[in-house]
């Protein structure tokens, strides 16, 4: 046997690269004792006579009949904390039912899994979707006392048919939601209204069920559990699991030319990286953020390495069956792989345990799915968590500002289910499920109720608003867009359908001749049918990526808060957009050069959105008033900040989108505007609005560190651009960024 | 159109979790339900779709004359068609099993290799070749 002190990793870790280095120690687990009420078979089953403490937590919260959120670490036992309530309430009365609900379906098997293995007395576990065969699906309605399914199934397959669950729903002791951070913006905005429907539903049949969520570590789990589930959950998010001694390293591939902001290739670090570390026999994974990231990480890797540790790397990515999954997962517990590249969007599922290292390649976009990520080192009592940073504006800023990112707190995970664009379906679905009325505003909202008024095609009765159309509403929108208006992007070879993109997204992103990202994988447009809607891609491998140039119109359609700001009139708002998409540019990989700018006729689309804007004053733009730098201060200004954004939500630059004016026609002033990309909005700006001051000053350090003179991919300009980075003035915007800062200072 | 609506093969081992890491995980079948009754486990696996296939003695023995080469098999063999049988019957060796004979390629154009399970169950994993 080895022992983690024999192997080491020090000598790699003192390069230039290294923007920061640090060890954070071993924590012990704080354990109590098992509850003196847990049904004595269960006791029999647990691995050991007591539970972390933030098990025992959950457990004394589900027995006092709360609502619960978990909010803890990768692998701190989070599936057995909501399982111990709901196994014991089976156990005592086999009637009782739970639903538990899963983002994938490959999450749901792996809890089945676990589940078997507990061998809790009384369970009869079955997962429900849209795999289950027909004849199957009543059986497990009448006979399945704890029944896995995803919110769309629930959406479409179960409560518009809610009379053939009456037994489950009478019975409906607990919801348990797990992976619940991952339901955030549209698709949490959806998963929102699904479970208020199911509370209602489960009240008209009689009961009251607890939920249970769990989620990574977020910053703010009881405002999740009251957005998704419309209820007051108890927070549990003190981790008491022990941690093994991690060492954090950020790595930031040496800097070519600062000017463009070029870097030396993260790829080629990652690989040099894992070369050695696996070399050595330390068992490594490694996240990429595209396929084509992780194959030539490893493509790289296997070059460094000498043969008989060559033949014990893998890449693992999606597209793999659930056999050759599980078959890399166990060669990699067991010891015959060391090294694995993978895809970031695997790393919910990945059945692997501990590793001695984990590395990400380019920060993942939230802190949450980093940790997720990193959550992997510490096989043997000392772990190596490694960032290796992007040229991205974010990704730069932490290697600048390395507590940014190792102290501060995560971000929140932000949806709102009363966007109207979501709400409405959900309102007709309710409506067509029972009638809706005054009694429902406790599970569904007032929101609701104020717009079952507004909706044409709901009547009102003496019992409440029913629905009056003749089809069934739940089966005319999914949960995955804000609006029954979108794209169906097809692969042309195998027909397979690989996702939907709403309308005011298509037009930019699969137009004819875009590169389009699926999963990490990389698509050529060849068609995109404006009449069919849809947009038929093939596999691409070559080494160009497309921007599209758009232009964009803002209006203001309703001002909800203004205050001063920063010594600024800041507001929040709905806005709509106008978006023309005119051209698309082809820009090299391995560059960022442009090779080709293609025109495009493609008509305007419009959608109505939340965003914030804000109006430099006069003062503030003392100096910068001139155009065109004025017009290149505020889009600087406003680049960098949408950078920055994803720092207070949880979310991707790309779900927001900005325009700057030197003056616009209702202001009549130079305005700034960063709006939700997502029509409806799903409440990210108004973050935005209420953290302004951090977030201004946030950006104003990032533009102070980065070291370009005149802007660069780091900074201030951006890959979704519609612009194309024309006019961009980085120095003026730091100017007035600052002046603003030193207005908040000043005024407190 | 028959009444018969799904075929399930049931089958009683002794190693139980021995059981469950074989066919679950080495062989790769996906769980559809799992419950228990006093004192005992069920663990129900998707294992694609279902037939029964009846063979006369003569046949039977000439099965086992192309896969293995001499008579081997009893009055039930279980048959899995998957993607690779030549490299999965190398993973479910890993896991357990016995090869008994094979990968050989039959007259009608399957590739076939002959196991026995931990459980004592005799299996044919099959690929149609193209």
């Amino acid at each position: 046997m080895t022992t983690a002190g024999a192997v080491t990793w020090d000598d790699l870790l003192d390069g230039e690269e290294l923007a920061h280095v640090e060890t954070v120690p071993a924590t012990d687990a704080r354990i109590a004792p098992l509850p003196e009420d847990l049904h004595p078979r269960l006791r029999e089953i647990l691995p050991f006579d007591g539970l972390y403490e933030h098990q025992r937590a959950a457990w004394d919260a589900a027995a006092s009949g709360e609502h619960l959120i978990l909010a803890t670490g990768t692998a701190s036992g989070k599936s057995l904390a909501f399982n111990l309530p709901v196994l014991d309430a089976i156990a005592r009365n086999p009637k009782e039912r739970a639903l538990y609900l899963y983002p994938t379906k490959a999450l749901a098997q792996d809890q089945a899994r676990a589940l078997g293995e507990l061998r809790a007395p009384n369970v009869r576990a079955a997962i429900y979707d849209g795999d289950t065969p027909g004849e199957r699906r009543s059986q497990i309605r009448r006979w399945a006392n704890l029944i896995l399914t995803n919110p769309d199934m629930l959406h479409v397959g179960v409560l518009p048919h809610h009379d053939r669950w009456a037994d489950v729903l009478h019975n409906l002791r607990y919801i348990v939601v797990d992976e619940a951070h991952v339901y955030r913006g549209v698709f949490g905005s959806h998963v929102g209204n699904v479970l208020r429907r199911l509370r209602r539903l489960a009240g008209v049949y009689g009961a009251e069920p607890q939920l249970l969520f769990a989620s990574a570590t977020i910053a703010n789990p009881g405002e999740l559990a009251a957005a998704l589930g419309g209820v007051d959950a108890t927070v549990v998010d003190r981790d008491a699991a022990p941690r093994a001694e991690r060492t954090i390293a950020l790595w930031n591939p040496e800097l070519l030319d600062a000017e463009l902001g070029l870097r030396a290739s993260p790829l080629g670090e990652a690989s040099r990286l894992m070369a050695a570390l696996t070399t050595r026999g330390l068992r490594t994974i490694c996240f990429a953020k595209s396929r084509k990231a992780a194959e030539l990480i490893h493509k790289f890797t296997v070059d460094r390495v000498d043969s008989a540790t060559g033949k014990r790397l893998a890449p693992y990515r999606a597209g793999y069956t659930p056999i050759q999954r599980r078959e890399i997962e166990r060669r990699l517990v067991e010891g015959e792989l060391l090294g694995v590249s993978a895809t970031d969007a695997l790393e919910l599922g990945i059945d692997i345990g501990l590793l001695d290292c984990a590395i990400s390649v380019g920060f993942p976009g939230t802190v949450a799915s980093l940790r997720q990520q990193w959550g992997r080192a510490g096989r043997r009592g000392h772990g190596l968590a490694v960032l290796i940073a992007s040229e991205d504006a974010l990704d730069q800023y932490f290697m600048r500002e390395p507590a940014m990112l190792l102290e501060r707190r995560v971000e929140a995970a932000i949806l709102d289910h009363a966007n109207p664009r979501v709400l409405d379906g959900h309102v007709r679905a309710a409506a067509f499920e029972a009638p809706v009325d005054d009694a429902d505003r406790a599970t569904l909202g007032d929101e609701a109720l104020e717009r079952a008024a507004l909706l044409p095609d709901l009547k009102h009765t003496k019992s409440g608003y029913v629905w009056a159309g003749r089809d069934y509403p739940a089966g005319r929108f999914g949960l995955r867009s804000t609006t029954p208006d979108t794209f169906t992007v097809v692969e042309a070879q195998s027909g397979t359908v690989l996702g939907l993109v709403e309308r005011e997204r298509a037009y930019s992103t699969v137009h004819e001749g875009a590169i389009y990202l699926h999963l990490g994988e990389s698509y050529l447009v060849r068609e995109l049918d404006l009449q069919a809607r849809t947009a038929v891609v093939t596999p691409y491998s070559g080494d160009y990526y497309t921007q599209a140039k758009k232009d964009t119109n803002t209006a203001i359609e309703e001002t909800l808060r203004t205050e001063r700001r920063c010594g600024l009139d800041l507001s929040f708002g709905r806005i709509s957009v106008t978006e023309q998409v005119v051209a698309y540019q082809k820009k090299s990989v391995r560059d960022q050069s442009t090779l080709e700018t293609v025109d495009l006729d493609l008509p305007e689309t419009s959608f109505e959105t939340e965003a914030i804007w804000y109006l430099p004053e006069r003062a503030q733009l003392d100096g910068l008033e001139k155009m065109p730098t004025l017009l290149g201060t505020l889009h600087a200004a406003e680049h960098s900040m949408i950078a920055l954004l994803p720092l207070w939500a949880m979310c991707d630059r790309w779900d927001i989108g900005g325009l700057s004016t030197n003056v616009h026609f209702q202001t009549n002033r130079p305005t700034v505007f960063i709006y939700d990309g997502h029509a409806g909005g799903v409440g990210i700006t108004e973050r935005g609005f209420n953290a302004f001051e951090g977030w201004v000053s946030d950006t104003a350090r990032m533009l102070e560190g980065c070291p370009c003179n005149d802007g660069c991919p780091s900074c201030v300009q951006s890959p979704k651009c519609g612009n194309l980075n024309e006019m961009l003035d980085k120095g003026a915007a730091l100017t007035l960024l600052r002046r603003l800062v030193a207005a908040s200072t000043s005024a407190t | 159109m028959a009444d018969v609506r799904e075929l399930r093969l049931v089958l009683t081992v002794q190693d139980f979790d021995g059981a469950l890491s074989f066919y679950r995980d080495a062989l790769g079948l996906d769980v559809e339900a799992v419950w228990a009754s006093e004192g005992g486990h069920v663990t129900l696996l998707s294992a694609g779709r279902a037939t029964l296939e009846l063979v006369d003695e003569a046949h039977a023995a000439e099965i086992d004359r192309l896969e293995v080469g001499r008579r081997v098999a009893g009055p039930v063999r279980v048959a899995f068609q998957v993607p690779d049988s030549g490299a999965l019957a190398d993973t479910l060796e890993a896991a357990g099993a016995t090869r008994i004979a094979g990968p050989v390629t039959t007259p009608w154009n399957d590739r076939n290799v002959r196991l026995e399970a931990p459980d004592g169950t005799q299996l044919t994993l099959f690929t149609p070749v193209e």
